[in-house]
């Protein structure tokens, strides 16, 4: 034992929380609500990120997080108040104005969604959710740039960022580029190999293009979130295509 | 102290960067930190009214409640849209401000139902109306109306017309009327002054030997407006007569229990062929001397035109509630 072992300095020794238990501080809910976000619980996502906001509010990943959850949740117009008591706080911050954006444009509001998503990219600091945004809009209007966009957001994104991977390649699903969302899924599903949402990403999509790997990236899906309805509906819509379906896809 | 987002060094005490305006330092007690939620009914009301933006069928919903707000047409056609409670503050934006006064005027205007047509249920329903021009002086237009005098003026003529409304708009829009009658029927416990529901759309093949219906009885030699119920005791083409106390058919006598005969009928010898579109309705009357024949036909014989309704339940008293056969 060293000499001076239990000599009390201050600050000096490091913290432990007790045994086993890691310490509740925001990074620690900042990282459980990633994993919920991962298993496609956004509600629980949801409350982790309120979580880290309540340990320190000026964390500002979490405020963007909050608003992505409140859009993943279908709540549109709460996500948009939600924006507005961001940007209270962080004025013009592009990533706040581009999830308003996002939002307006689910919530079919596509002349505001635009006008957003114009001043969120003249902003200095364009975080690669700001494009994730853009390309979606654009993809509504049917617009060719949108696939600019989704390259500039993952050119500006860390190159192994599972979540921008996942966030552009869930895009890129529901506006039917399947083989181009597989590319991103399967370096996801690499990356983070518990992700259900990423399995049951990559389980649509391959089911559209027809290809027998579904089945077992949606059971990988059920198997890491068993709560969840969505990969079992999918399974089960699998099952009962008809051969041409099967065949040629779609 | 540097500014997590643009890394700007400010004064130490600063509470905002001078650079970007971000907040520094937040205190979690300071700043609420819980987004709202959406409650579940709102969900498939939302996902409608999505689905109508996508297709571009109903325009921006904002640029209509701006209209219903602020343009002078708006704000008269939201205290008209008012002679349905609350519906002309959903056209503003602004039924918050008169949720709990609805919720109120229904509480009054059901349990008025409920007590209809007794003192108590007239009551509810009088201070129901009184809660509905509550409502109305609620929008901003009210407040336009400076002077006391009119104001008062303004309160009584809307108490007028709404009384108006509720006397006459169950008649247009409800195909259910009213009314009491005057016989007593043992067999299905009926007394003078029940007060019975009628279905006003009939049809000839609805009525048979017993049914209870609505009409305005005919007052010989005087001008009568209300309307009672009746039985109906004899079809189209039967012989009815009267022997003791009982009606007798087609010489088939009939149960007194079922089909009394009224009391200004007992004792009197009376036969009349019915017509083949006329039915006997028997009714109570005070006749003024002896009633002949002539008299009879006239009071008691009507056609099916002159029906205006076949009761369906009874209302009133409440204790004998219910449908009856």
């Amino acid at each position: 034992m060293a000499r001076f072992s239990q000599l009390e300095f201050g600050d000096s020794l490091p913290k432990k929380g007790p045994e086993g238990e890691p310490i509740r501080k925001a990074d620690f809910f900042y990282q459980e609500a990633l994993k919920y976000w991962f298993a496609a619980n956004f509600e629980l996502a949801l409350r982790n990120f309120s979580r880290v906001l309540e340990e320190n509010p000026s964390i500002f990943p979490a405020w963007p997080w909050q608003i992505l959850m409140l859009i993943e949740l279908g709540e549109y117009p709460e996500a948009i108040v939600w924006a507005d008591k961001a940007l209270e706080s962080f004025p013009e911050h592009p990533e706040l104005l581009a999830l308003k954006s996002l939002a307006y444009c689910r919530d079919a509001k596509l002349e505001k969604a635009l006008a957003f998503s114009d001043n969120s990219v003249t902003k200095n600091d364009v975080t690669p959710r700001v494009w994730l945004a853009r390309a979606e809009i654009l993809l509504h209007r049917k617009s060719a740039v949108a696939e600019n966009c989704i390259s500039k957001a993952l050119s500006s994104a860390n190159q192994n960022s599972p979540v921008i991977k996942l966030e552009a390649a869930r895009l890129l699903r529901r506006k039917h580029k399947y083989s181009s969302a597989i590319e991103h899924l399967s370096s996801v599903v690499q990356a983070v190999p518990k992700s259900a949402l990423a399995w049951y990403e990559l389980g649509c999509c391959q089911a559209k293009l027809g290809l027998s790997q579904a089945k077992a990236s949606l059971e990988q899906s059920c198997q890491f979130n068993p709560e969840w309805d969505e990969p079992r509906k999918e399974l089960y819509r699998i099952g009962k295509r008809w051969f041409f379906r099967r065949l040629f896809g779609g | 102290m540097r500014c997590p987002r643009c890394q700007f060094e400010n004064i130490p005490g600063k509470t905002r960067c001078f650079k970007c305006d971000s907040i520094l330092e937040i205190s979690a007690g300071s700043i609420s930190i819980h987004p709202p939620r959406m409650p579940n009914w709102k969900k498939p009301v939302r996902n409608i009214f999505r689905m109508f933006r996508r297709r571009h069928i109903v325009p921006d919903i904002e640029v209509g409640l701006r209209w219903g707000r602020y343009s002078e047409l708006g704000r008269y056609s939201a205290v008209i849209l008012d002679i349905i409670p609350g519906l002309g503050h959903v056209f503003q934006g602004c039924f918050k401000k008169v949720w709990w006064l609805v919720l109120l005027w229904w509480v009054f205007i059901a349990s008025g139902i409920y007590f209809f047509p007794s003192s108590l249920g007239f009551a509810l329903l009088g201070i129901g109306i009184g809660i509905h021009i509550w409502i109305i002086t609620r929008h901003s237009l009210w407040k336009d109306i400076e002077n006391f005098k009119s104001k008062a003026f303004a309160v009584i003529g809307l108490y007028l017309f709404l009384l108006f409304v509720y006397r006459y708009s169950p008649r247009i829009f409800l195909p259910v009327t009213g009314g009491y009658t005057t016989l007593t029927i043992p067999w299905n416990n009926v007394e003078p002054s029940d007060y019975f529901l009628a279905r006003r759309n009939i049809r000839l093949d609805m009525l048979e030997r017993g049914s209870l219906v609505l009409i305005e009885p005919r007052a010989i030699g005087r001008r009568n407006t209300t309307t009672v119920i009746g039985q109906v005791a004899a079809l189209p083409g039967e012989l009815i007569a009267i022997e003791g106390n009982s009606f007798v058919i087609n010489g088939q006598v009939m149960d007194n229990s079922r089909y009394p005969v009224p009391r200004w009928l007992h004792r009197i010898k009376m036969s009349l062929n019915m017509d083949s579109d006329s039915y006997f309705i028997s009714l109570e009357y005070r006749p003024y001397g002896m009633p002949n024949d002539e008299y009879i036909r006239q009071t008691c014989i009507y056609k099916f035109e002159d029906m205006r309704a076949r009761a369906f339940m009874r209302w009133s008293p409440i204790s004998k509630r219910g449908v009856i056969e």
